[in-house]
């Protein structure tokens, strides 16, 4: 007999436990329908699954001249607190280090085009993600996959995430060894561990091969991994340095070194010991303060080093914990064609350009890695459906996806390039510029994310073509990278490239007007080496501008050799910021309305009263003046922390927090007191408590960091990451003053 | 026929594509002044997609898209939910939906649509999978479409699906515009 549903047809073909996994995901969707189950229990159980929300997800959305109720059939049924049952949402689908098969990327490719809009976004984090799914489609995404290996469980909620790793595992010249199978082995062994399912928050891996390359961001992740080996009685033993408590997010931290060694078979218990510590210990009643880089903060590295070797201790031996390295060759990628040298004769059109930007020489012999660059992370089925085809025809098992948003191409005999790239020319994905400032990251900001403040893609777009019109790049900004977010949510890691962009708004004339702020100082290489901030924000469509004026005058004022992030250091972020001045400046909306659009969107982009009156664009409120000048003060706490005035840089920061409040309490009490106390006590009685301040997603969250460094009367951050954090707060909490003096002028806080 | 995916597409004559600023704007304002029937949420740009599905109005029952699969760009109607009816009511609803859509791009953006020539896909390749099976299955309704569409002149049904989906082509000489054979499925 036909079978008629996906369920039916693919009986046997999935691994049994998933295959109930998935069945009981499919109960809880009919009991949730009944209203059997609750709304917050369904939400978390789905986000375990993959299945997340989306933008507009609580039925509302201005559509450009009015707010519009989106009445969808099923009503008020929702699949989780201000989540409408029938609102499309977001499947991320898990691929561990990024590995994935031709019969994968065919599947994926599928279910994109059955289930979703025929776009496949490869994230920052090696997954993919489809857009503009019903829910009640997600299992039979789920099945369809999970036929083919994959599994969605645990890439989203309070678990471990997809656990990444270098692209270039196993053909990098500089990697003391292959980290695939170990990432391979710690994926498989914490997804659905009973250690790791009472976490208060996510929890991400990263394994790197080597400590000076890009391509993992160890240090960005709760834990990162560099492998490492070392001689003992004339033996070379194989482990990791073991990092822990890193993470971008609202108040980025760099992961610290839990230990210089740690042996392989040690890896697995570790793993398992940290999860226990997490789950016991980590914050979960604030998810705002949940992540492991807080408990890092609240015990200090000695006491979690000393709980997690404790745990350790305890811990009932798990014959798992070893057994993968018994055959550390088992999953190994092979060559599928002879190595031989590129030959001489003639070549594609464009491919030379390619060949210098997208190859990378791989250890063995005449075998190169090919980047195939995604824009903005996306390709259609049918390019993966053809990229599936070519991988079988020129490298065999798999390519991976990249943290880069970007896919590669392992094991391709160099004699083979022309034909490669031909290919690829073929199916639209021969682009050159890998890995250079036109190959930007990009988070998905306003286009799908309910977070999303600004159009951090359609900047990216803006900028991809900008740049690629200019010929005459000059080759040290060719080699800078940029990364774009929506929001302070930092999904695009703008704190780790040479400029990052943080989507924020900005009141004008009572409109709001899209900007990103500036972020100098970050660095990829290293692991994700060092965390940028912000210079100041400038409105959105001047942003090619500012990248063109920055980029300018490092070309004409560096020194020989001469990288983006030194020159920053040595130049001063107070010149760069001299430079761009200009261009801080919004023009008055009759002058230039487009400012008041975000970029690829015609909507205005003010959600408020598009009716004030021509006074208001004219005005400049007390409040206003007051934000910009809190601005300046955090600008000037941060040449301090530069300084090395790290006590200074900390005191100007919460100086400039008070400043921010004091700005805003004016707004609703004119004569409004001087003296920090009173600000405070002011702030706390008529925007706290009255809940006006608080954030539509993360509530009282930033006006808690002024409160906290209140009641230390500004003082307590005299290190230079404690300064450095402080700034980060004071830079939200300006942030979070901005939004919500919008939210007053539009009659909505 | 049970497959309930049913897209159509009807392409822009002389290939042109459309630019998607101005493609977007135009999505926008359908949605703004409810242009079109159902429940419209929100645009989409993959314009930087090769031969992607270009610009995309989203809606609950469907989308829309100034696809421009296999580098021919057009118009493509895209069910997504359940509707009644028989395969063939489905189906005239599909393409009745798919030329509204075209009638408000190619006044939209001023770009004319070849109305001698319409892809009808089954986005299922569970219940319509690219087989004899289901052409047999489809082709009453198919040929009830075309003789609606075109009044009867002869038309030609070519089997195009190269993916593993059921993909016709129907196409007629006669002539005929988008007005003329929404007016017809109406």
């Amino acid at each position: 007999m036909t079978a008629r549903t996906w369920k039916e047809a693919l009986r046997g073909r999935i691994e049994p436990a998933l295959d109930r996994e998935i069945d009981v995901f499919e109960t809880e969707i009919e009991l949730r329908k009944q209203g059997k189950l609750d709304e917050k229990l369904f939400a978390e159980t789905r986000l375990r699954r993959g299945a997340y929300g989306q933008r507009y997800d609580n039925g509302r959305r201005h559509d450009g001249r009015e707010d519009r109720t989106l009445a969808y059939p099923s009503g008020a049924l929702t699949k989780g607190p201000a989540t409408l049952w029938d609102a499309p949402g977001m499947q991320r689908i898990k691929i561990p280090f990024g590995r994935v098969t031709p019969e994968q990327m065919e599947a994926l490719a599928e279910v994109a085009e059955e289930h979703a809009d025929g776009i496949l976004h490869v994230t920052t984090r090696q997954d993919f993600q489809l857009h503009f799914v019903h829910v009640e489609e997600t299992p039979t995404i789920m099945r369809r996959l999970a036929a083919v290996g994959i599994t969605t469980r645990e890439a989203c909620g309070n678990t471990v995430r997809n656990v990444t790793a270098c692209q270039y595992a196993g053909v990098c010249p500089d990697e003391p060894f292959d980290v695939t199978p170990y990432a391979h082995a710690t994926a498989y062994f914490l997804l659905g561990h009973p250690d790791t399912q009472d976490f208060g928050r996510k929890f991400k891996y990263a394994f790197s091969g080597c400590g000076q390359h890009a391509c993992a961001l160890a240090a960005i992740h709760d834990v990162g991994l560099i492998a490492k080996t070392r001689v003992i009685d004339g033996r070379t033993e194989r482990g990791f340095a073991f990092y822990v408590g890193g993470g971008l997010g609202a108040v980025p931290q760099q992961a610290q070194l839990f230990d210089e060694f740690l042996p392989e078979r040690e890896l697995l218990p570790t793993a398992q010991a940290i999860a226990r510590v997490f789950a016991r210990l980590g914050e979960k009643k604030n998810r705002q303060r949940a992540r492991l880089k807080f408990l890092l903060a609240r015990l200090g590295l000695d006491e979690l080093r000393r709980l997690v070797l404790e745990e350790r201790g305890k811990l009932t031996p798990d014959p798992r914990w070893t057994a993968f390295l018994d055959d550390l060759h088992a999953g190994t990628d092979r060559p599928l064609r002879p190595a031989a040298p590129l030959s001489p004769g003639p070549r594609p059109d464009g491919f030379d350009a390619w060949l210098r930007t997208n190859t990378r020489p791989q250890p063995q012999a005449h075998y190169v890695v090919a980047t195939v660059r995604l824009p903005l992370g996306d390709l259609s089925s049918a390019q993966l459906r053809a990229l599936a085809a070519i991988t079988r025809r020129f490298v065999g098992d798999a390519a991976r996806t990249t943290a880069e948003q970007n896919i590669v191409l392992r094991w391709v005999s160099e004699a083979d390039l022309p034909e490669l790239y031909a290919a690829l020319q073929q199916i639209g994905l021969a682009a050159p510029g890998a890995g250079t400032i036109v190959d930007i990251t990009s988070c998905p900001g306003t286009d799908t994310c309910k977070l999303g403040i600004s159009s951090s893609r359609g900047l990216s777009q803006a900028l991809t073509g900008h740049l690629a019109a200019r010929r005459d790049l000059d080759p040290a900004v060719a080699a800078m990278h940029i990364k774009a977010s929506g929001c302070f949510n930092a999904c695009g890691q703008h704190h780790v490239a040479d400029l990052g962009f943080l989507g924020v708004s900005r009141n004008v004339g009572g409109r709001r007007v899209p900007h990103f702020q500036v972020v100098l100082g970050g660095e990829t290489a290293n692991n994700a080496g060092a965390y940028g901030l912000p210079i100041g924000a400038v409105p959105s469509k001047n942003v090619p501008k500012v990248v063109d004026r920055i980029t300018e005058r490092f070309v004409a004022e560096r020194t020989e050799g001469e990288s983006f992030q030194a020159f920053v250091q040595r130049y001063g972020k107070a010149r760069v910021r001299a430079a761009i001045e200009d261009l801080i400046d919004t023009p008055r909306y009759e002058a230039a309305p487009d400012f008041y659009s975000d970029w690829g969107d015609p909507r205005e982009y003010t959600i408020g009263d598009l009716g004030a009156g021509e006074c208001a664009g004219e005005v400049v409120s007390p409040t206003q003046f007051g934000l910009g000048a809190a601005e300046r003060e955090v600008f000037e706490a941060q040449l301090a922390l530069e300084a090395g005035e790290a006590a200074r840089g900390a005191r100007l920061a919460f100086s400039s927090m008070v400043r921010a409040a004091r700005a805003l309490v004016q707004a609703v009490l004119p004569e409004v007191p001087d003296e920090p106390e009173a600000v405070v006590r002011e702030f706390r009685a008529r925007l706290h408590e009255t809940q006006v301040f608080h954030d539509p997603f993360v509530g009282d969250k930033f006006a808690q960091y002024l409160f906290r460094v209140a009641e230390q009367a500004g003082g307590g951050a005299d290190t230079v990451d404690g300064a450095r954090q402080r700034i980060a707060e004071a830079m939200l909490f300006i942030e979070a003053a901005h939004a919500c003096h919008a939210r007053m002028a539009e009659g909505v806080a | 026929m049970e497959a309930q995916r049913i897209q159509v597409k009807l392409f822009f004559a002389g290939g042109a594509r459309p630019e998607p600023r101005a493609t977007v704007a135009l999505f926008h304002r359908i949605i703004q002044e409810r242009l079109l029937d159902g429940l419209l949420i929100d645009v989409t740009d993959y314009g930087h997609v090769h031969h992607g599905p270009g610009v995309m109005l989203i809606g609950h029952e469907a989308n829309v898209a100034t696809d421009e699969e296999g580098g021919r760009p057009g118009v493509l109607f895209a069910r997504k939910r359940e509707v009644a009816g028989s395969f063939a009511e489905r189906l005239a609803s599909a393409a009745r939906s798919a030329l509204a859509a075209a009638q408000q791009v190619e006044q939209g953006l001023g770009l004319p649509i070849d109305a001698g020539e319409l892809l009808v896909r089954l986005n299922d390749r569970l219940l319509a999978p690219d087989d004899d099976a289901s052409i047999a299955a489809a082709r009453p309704g198919l040929d009830a479409l075309g003789a609606r569409l075109w009044a009867g002149a002869p038309t030609e049904t070519m089997r195009v699906g190269a993916d593993g989906r059921l993909a016709v082509t129907l196409r007629c000489r006669a002539p005929a515009d988008v007005a003329t054979l929404l007016a017809r499925l109406s």
